[in-house]
């Protein structure tokens, strides 16, 4: 550690050194973890619960784990097992993927089409149109639930997976295409257009380079539109209604919370299960979260 | 404005392209958000509800003036604004602190990521159900209390009309924290080290350095997160409806929960559009603001 050709006489201040560095951070240090430590416990609290047993689980909070005697023997895999196993969850999650799978794809792929044409096409209206998406990012979907949940009945398409795909596709849009746009007018203007030189198609510069070249902020998008999907309540509780068979993981857990006692078990390993998803989606793709966030991320 | 001189290649007869392009996004959007914005402006001037199959009955400004008149319109307007007010600053401030002590090699810095993006990335519905726990009246929160001699009966944190809305809030800034924390980690690393050696010289060092140097560059980023996390928290909704549904005595009822209420439980749906209107205003008044700011600032690099 020392690289001094002579260790003695240069050891003192070192270690005096290090002594006052650790004297001096000690208190950031302790009030970081302290806060860290805070932030953990909502979630740590809902780890350990998922690994107890259902009889405990209504007797006492987890962190009665903590006090003496400690026996590992009260952990146990049964909640996940259970909660797999039991028909209405293991549905929940692969609603949650029908929903969110497809909810991801079509807005990036409908945004960045539309995306390029605002970026590099001339046409008359495109500033105004490009004002007006971006524009479209003011309105709380709030607003908006009451008339196309009506739209919905009529066209039968309330409590279908369709409805909830086009107006998730919808809610993302504005956003979307703000991100995209932003992007792909940052493009080198002579690549596209030695290309359109060359004769290609508009349709081979998007696919060859456009969408190559723009997989960053289609990343952040998808990092979004994902997360947000995955984690919506709102938007699969009013278009799904009381459609246990469509019904996403948040709808299924939110009513297990409802009906207290009986299924916390469920709850918990459930919840947990939920997690795990959107937290590696985030991990995986933390870089592209953060430009997608510092493009100004505002939507619903 | 990138202008594309693209006028050279695009032949006649292929006007039509750049609208092909844009139609799917256009058809989407029309259908989930422009039109139903506009037909809930209109909705708002009817009155329409209960029995779905009668159509809208134009009743002019009656909506309006009921909206007016209405107390728990008003209580939900206080608790919006205490809200805002409650949760901002902090979410402003807080986040800020955290990443200038975390903006260091810090051993086991890794695990500080997970602990603060973790609530970021989970669902309220699952940040609710770990919250409960906490909060109960059996819960962590008044076992230690009890537990410690600090308090000789347990608080209803939930279930009190004067807690009910500040609990709300704690989870919105417990799942807000880390995410705000991101943006100003990506703000300090643009400002360059040699203004702090610098300032170092002139002797201002420690925590004067931030308040010297610091501060005043992190602006347009601590505009930014203020006008984002005040959209965010005018649009409170997951958190009420999972913690208190807006109670007791509708002292945790937010703006949002509330249209949602008159929509999907009174079904007092043509009112619910008016509530969603005032929402609105609300709204596009700090989006304005946000706007501004953001032409202003160096902060979003997709500018």
């Amino acid at each position: 550690m020392i690289p001094s050709p002579d260790p003695r006489s240069r050891r003192q201040p070192t270690l005096f050194r290090r002594l006052e560095q650790i004297f001096t951070t000690a208190p950031v240090h302790i009030v970081v973890i302290a806060i860290t430590v805070l932030w953990t416990l909502p979630t740590a609290g809902l780890l350990i619960s998922s690994f107890r047993q259902p009889d405990a689980l209504r007797e006492s909070g987890w962190w009665t784990v903590f006090t003496p005697p400690f026996e590992p023997g009260q952990f146990h895999l049964g909640n996940y097992a259970d909660v797999l196993a039991s028909e209405g969850m293991g549905q929940a999650f692969l609603n949650s993927l029908i929903i969110t799978i497809p909810a991801t794809v079509m807005p990036i792929a409908i945004a960045t089409f539309a995306a390029y044409a605002l970026a590099w096409m001339q046409f008359p209206g495109r500033q105004l149109l490009f004002v007006m998406i971006v524009g479209l990012l003011v309105v709380p979907l709030q607003m908006t639930l009451i008339p196309v949940l009506r739209v919905y009945s009529t066209l039968g398409l309330s409590g279908t997976f369709l409805g909830v795909w086009l107006a998730h596709t919808g809610y993302g849009m504005p956003f979307g295409i703000y991100l995209l746009r932003n992007y792909i007018g940052t493009l080198p203007r002579d690549l596209i257009e030695a290309a359109a030189v060359d004769g290609a198609s508009h349709l081979k510069i998007f696919t060859r380079i456009i969408v190559p070249l723009s997989t960053p902020a289609i990343a952040s998008f998808a990092v979004f539109q994902f997360l947000w999907v995955w984690n919506d309540l709102l938007v699969a509780l009013v278009y799904l209604g009381g459609n246990q068979n469509v019904a996403p993981v948040t709808l299924v857990l939110r009513n297990l919370v409802g009906d207290r006692g009986q299924d916390w078990h469920l709850l918990t390993a459930g919840a947990f299960i939920s997690m795990i998803i959107p937290l590696l989606v985030f991990f995986a793709l933390q870089r592209y979260f953060v430009r997608g966030l510092l493009a100004g991320s505002v939507k619903g | 404005m990138v202008k594309a001189s693209g006028d050279r290649w695009q032949p006649l007869g292929r006007a039509a392209v750049p609208y092909l392009f844009l139609a799917p996004a256009l058809v989407v959007l029309g259908m989930t958000v422009f039109w139903p914005a506009l037909r809930a402006l209109y909705l708002s001037f009817t009155s329409y509800g209960f029995d779905v199959t009668q159509p809208p009955l134009w009743i002019g400004l009656e909506n309006f003036q009921n909206l007016l008149k209405d107390r728990t319109f008003w209580v939900t307007v206080k608790n919006t604004v205490v809200y805002l007010v409650g949760v901002v600053p902090i979410l402003a401030i807080a986040p800020l602190l955290l990443a200038i002590l975390v903006n260091r090699k810090l051993p086991g810095i890794r695990w500080f990521r997970v602990a603060y993006y973790t609530p970021v990335v989970v669902s309220v519905v699952v940040a609710g159900i770990a919250w409960r726990w906490l909060y109960a009246e059996n819960g962590l929160f008044n076992q230690f209390l009890l537990g410690s001699g600090l308090l000789e009966k347990a608080v209803p944190w939930l279930t009190s009309p004067a807690l009910s809305l500040p609990s709300v809030m704690v989870v919105t800034i417990w799942k807000g924290l880390g995410y705000y924390m991101v943006i100003y980690l990506a703000g300090l690393q643009t400002i360059p080290k040699d203004l702090y050696e610098a300032a170092a010289i002139d002797g201002s060092d420690g925590w004067k350095k931030h308040w010297d140097i610091t501060l005043p560059l992190m602006r347009p980023y601590i505009f930014l997160v203020t006008v984002i996390s005040a959209i965010a928290a005018t649009k409170v909704f997951e958190e009420v409806y999972i913690l208190t549904q807006g109670g007791p005595l509708n002292s945790s009822k937010t703006i949002v929960y509330y249209v949602y209420e008159q929509a999907f439980q009174e079904l007092e749906m043509s009112y619910a559009c008016t509530v969603g209107l005032a929402l609105f205003l609300v709204i596009l008044t700090l989006s304005i603001l946000r706007l501004v700011l953001d032409r202003n600032s160096d902060s979003t690099p997709y500018l």
